[in-house]
């Protein structure tokens, strides 16, 4: 089958919105709505929980630092762009292709992490899929150098699912987690996260987390 | 909590609750899910309310965005699962399987982009807000992601032989797209 689409491709993608517009409401009356507004009225705010962390936004810089380094290293120019007061300053890069954006960084996101931890693959279980799950599980172990949040004892498990091993979907994510390398990890549900908030050792995202984490 | 603090909230919702799950509706599977997401991006907006700019809506879109690749990420297995599921064969061609064809064969930020102007109603400054990116940045995202998605939508039409809809934006995970 064989059409043919004229005009602007744009006309043609908003004659393809998979919207159904029936099942979607177009104000806040509806019973969801309200509840839904309730619910979130009664949460605690913000205000209130900068005020129990108080250096929960410290160090924007100090990231951005860090990212302009991973960058230069990433053309092959980390020589000439690194800082020389501290060349024992081990550079690392997001695990997962943070450039492609997949998610923002923003340190709140980090801070409400279950994990965070600096430490050491040491070796990955892969759980084959059974039943519904025909797809494995990559269960990741860690040696813990050091706990940022959560957590505790000197070895954790997280699954990094497609971010360990090779696969169609490798292409996607960017860097993949290696036995034996050294990480600073988040993680949340039990599983590791990617997109800037896991990265390869990196002294000044470490000293960052540090900081943020209250350390 | 003030009545000025609830009275300001109460307007970014009015305005944005209905766009949020059109937006919500369009890249996840299921009303939970869709609820789910919207519920998360509104518990940010109410504990950043401070920080929300104005206009709100790029900045609820941000949020959503991540909202979703979190979503995408938890969810990784049971969505593959479902993709699965639906893989079935003998599903009859849609109506508008080139044009989807064409999207789901664009890059993640080439798809968001695209979507965002053309199903969500976004101009590219208001998409830079979305992505945190300068203006013109996303201007030149937008023309070259149109030009992109013209050249795929050709392609499909030439080959015409799509099997099946993908009737969602899927994330930035690895998601099959097909």
């Amino acid at each position: 089958m064989s059409k043919r689409f004229d005009g602007d491709p744009i006309d043609q993608l908003r004659s393809a919105d998979p919207l159904d517009r029936s099942a979607v409401p177009t104000d806040t009356t509806g019973a969801h709505a309200r509840a839904l507004f309730q619910e979130v009225i009664s949460m605690e705010t913000m205000e209130e929980k900068v005020a129990a962390k108080p250096r929960r936004w410290a160090r924007p810089a100090a990231f951005a630092a860090s990212a302009l380094a991973v960058a230069a290293m990433a053309v092959g120019a980390y020589a000439v762009f690194a800082p020389e007061e501290a060349p024992e300053a081990i550079v690392g890069a997001p695990i997962g292709d943070a450039a492609q954006m997949c998610i923002q960084y923003e340190d709140a996101i980090l801070l409400e992490q279950d994990v965070a931890f600096d430490g050491t693959l040491v070796s990955v279980e892969q759980i084959p899929g059974s039943g519904e799950i025909d797809f494995p599980q990559n269960m990741a172990t860690f040696e813990v150098h050091r706990w940022y949040q959560g957590g505790e004892g000197d070895t954790v498990t997280l699954d990094a699912g497609i971010l360990y091993g090779e696969g169609d979907s490798i292409a996607l994510v960017g860097a993949s987690l290696e036995i034996g390398e050294r990480y600073l990890i988040s993680g949340t549900d039990g599983f590791v996260w990617a997109c800037g908030y896991s990265y390869t050792y990196d002294t000044e995202v470490a000293n960052h987390w540090a900081e943020l984490f209250g350390g | 909590m003030t009545d000025d603090r609830v009275g300001r909230f109460r307007a970014l919702y009015d305005e944005a609750y209905p766009r949020l799950m059109a937006y919500a509706s369009r890249r996840v599977r299921t009303p939970d899910a869709v609820e789910d997401v919207v519920a998360e991006v509104f518990t940010t907006a109410w504990r950043r309310l401070d920080d929300v700019p104005d206009p709100a809506m790029p900045w609820l879109y941000g949020v959503a965005r991540r909202t979703l690749a979190n979503h995408y990420r938890s969810l990784d297995r049971k969505h593959r699962l479902q993709e699965k599921m639906r893989a079935e064969p003998g599903t009859s061609p849609g109506e508008f399987d080139e044009v989807h064809h064409a999207l789901a064969r664009l890059s993640a930020d080439d798809r968001e982009t695209l979507t965002l102007h053309a199903w969500d109603g976004l101009e590219s400054p208001e998409i830079a807000r979305v992505f945190d990116i300068p203006a013109s940045t996303a201007a030149v995202r937008l023309h070259r992601a149109k030009k992109r998605f013209a050249r795929e939508l050709e392609k499909s039409l030439k080959s015409g032989s799509h099997t099946r809809t993908p009737h969602r934006v899927e994330g930035h995970h690895g998601e099959v797209t097909e």
